[in-house]
């Protein structure tokens, strides 16, 4: 088991690092994207308009 | 074993895939043209754009393939999320392949084909090629789906899972072909909040529950040295460490279902900056479903009933039930309520994963097989409709491919391999088109040619050609087989474009 510290303690700091980041991210995006999503409707709402006029 | 499913575990599951459906049915009205059902009219903005690649990448079959690594990897496993995480990251930071690509304007890589090297028929059989690949690839998600179906929910007859596998296929075409990429965009977002929040939990309760001094010391009883360091010969080896490198390149930049974000993103500057913020998401898709295959070791190591049917009598695991260790893990670990917002994110992804992958390998079909060779007079209309055929004919193979394929291999490994049939040729033809000014259309058409060697990879080829012993005994995998192609092809691009340069000169 000893050879094999440095890599768990290596696993183990990425798991932790990644699973956080990815917490926040999964926050960030989630509020972000609901945004983006009223804006795309918009645009392509838009865009039908302009194709009608 | 019995699982913790229960009927308001498949009433919420009921209700997000009724949802989804009334998603393809409203977005309907905002189609216009191929423009809004290919890219969504080019509207899409960073943030959902991440949502939606991450939405689309972390699939239900990528869970379960990533899971079975981690079962049948341990700990070492984690290098293939890392590594994809980092060619994903330099992508972003340096807009290698995807800005220039961006920039062409086109709506799919055979498009790039035509564009860069002016050759209709390079674009028609580079097409033909991404779509076989691309299709062969998705071969197997409907048996990974019913796999974590039948393993989640306990339920073992075989018809019923056909039924609900076909249901749900039936349910992706629908509204994918009613919404084209805007109800992608929108199902893949909602699959992206709630398989996130679903996976999250899971590992909480899977670390507090088991332990990670447990799940540790089980890694290193099963797998040894070989669970934690990926270059060790017993477990992944080095060759496999390079083969990874490759395929995270090619899947964030050169696989069309990621592609198509870059050709989907609003500018280059969003194109940038989508890649660099999904790197953690390509790493992601990857390393938690394979934390949850570790900790499923552990719980069924643990586990006398489960030992015997998941390990060997000398404690090694026994192949053929790897796939399914993680959802029967899950089903036992997860509590009433929160199994069915899994069961729900999972099943969700497996839709996100097929209406991208449908609509993907569809369009190609019609856009740049079918299109080209009519002299591009089929009316928008009839390219909207032929699309729609193919999504039915793909998905009708799909259900037959399922049933009749003997995997033999990792559910990863055959991805890997039935991937690199296009992405092989596909990287040297872009790599060198989009950065080498002499590359011309003979040295494209050898280097996608010399793709197919990649099929060589694949256990039933090598057994249909009689050289599966000799692949045995040399010790060779899909790793070496790929390897070796992409060096074949890199050669033939160059041999091929100095010995046929183009007419017209180089577009680079």
């Amino acid at each position: 088991m000893s050879g094999n510290h440095v890599w768990i303690v290596f696993w183990a700091a990425l798991l932790g690092i990644t699973l956080l980041a990815y917490t926040i991210l999964v926050v960030r995006v989630t509020l972000g994207g609901y945004r983006d999503i009223q804006e795309m409707f918009r645009k392509l709402r838009d865009q039908d308009e302009d194709g009608e006029d | 074993m019995t699982s913790n499913f229960s009927i308001l575990d498949w009433f919420i599951v009921g209700a997000y895939l009724l949802g989804t459906v009334a998603v393809g049915v409203y977005v309907n009205r905002f189609i216009k043209g191929m423009g809004d059902f290919l890219v969504a009219g080019r509207s899409l903005k960073t943030r959902l754009g991440v949502a939606t690649m991450i939405g689309s990448e972390l699939g239900l079959v990528t869970a379960m393939y990533a899971a079975q690594k981690g079962f049948t990897g341990g700990f070492a496993a984690f290098h293939i999320g890392l590594l994809a995480g980092i060619t994903a990251l330099l992508v972003g930071l340096t807009g290698f392949l995807v800005v220039p690509l961006r920039r062409t304007g086109v709506m799919t890589i055979p498009q790039f084909y035509e564009h860069r090297y002016g050759s209709r028929a390079l674009r028609v059989f580079g097409g033909l090629l991404l779509a076989l690949s691309g299709i062969l690839n998705m071969g197997l998600f409907l048996k990974a789906g019913a796999t974590f179906v039948t393993g989640l929910t306990g339920v073992a007859d075989d018809t019923m899972i056909k039924v609900v596998m076909t249901t749900l296929l039936a349910l992706v075409l629908i509204y994918t072909a009613l919404g084209g990429m805007v109800s992608v965009i929108i199902t893949d977002y909602v699959q992206f909040v709630v398989l996130s929040l679903g996976l999250l939990l899971a590992c909480f309760f899977a670390v507090t529950q088991l332990g990670w001094g447990t799940i540790v010391e089980t890694v290193d009883q099963v797998h040894g040295a070989a669970g934690f360091n990926p270059f060790d010969g017993e477990g992944f080896g080095t060759s496999y460490v390079v083969w990874m490198i490759f395929l995270g390149i090619v899947s964030c930049a050169v696989w069309q279902t990621a592609a198509i974000r870059a050709c989907a993103a609003a500018d280059e500057h969003v194109v940038k900056k989508l890649y660099t913020w999904s790197s953690l998401g390509f790493m992601i898709r990857f390393m938690i479903p394979q934390f949850l295959g570790i900790c499923a070791l552990t719980y069924l190591w643990q586990d006398e009933t489960a030992r015997g049917l998941f390990f060997n009598a000398d404690g090694t695991v026994v192949e053929e039930e790897s796939l399914r260790a993680m959802p029967v893990f899950l089903s036992q670990l997860l509590p009433i309520g929160l199994i069915g917002l899994v069961g729900a994110g999972m099943i969700a992804a497996f839709m996100s994963t097929h209406d991208t992958y449908l609509l993907c390998w569809a369009s190609v079909l019609a856009e740049d097989v079918v299109n080209p060779l009519t002299n591009e007079s089929l009316s928008m209309k009839m390219r909207l409709r032929l699309t729609r055929i193919f999504l039915v004919i793909i998905a009708i193979f799909l259900l037959i491919w399922s049933m009749w394929y003997e995997l033999g291999q990792d559910l990863w490994d055959y991805m890997a391999v039935s991937g690199a049939i296009y992405s092989t040729g596909a990287f040297v033809v872009m790599l060198a088109g989009l950065y080498w000014k002499r590359a011309s259309p003979a040295g494209a058409f050898l280097a996608l040619a010399v793709g197919l060697c990649a099929l060589l990879g694949l256990g039933p080829v090598q057994e249909l050609l009689g050289v599966d012993a000799w692949f045995t005994a040399h010790g060779l995998s899909g790793a070496h087989v790929g390897l070796a192609t992409i060096a074949l092809a890199a050669v033939a691009m160059v041999a091929g474009s100095l010995l046929a340069p183009s007419q017209k000169g180089g577009a680079a």
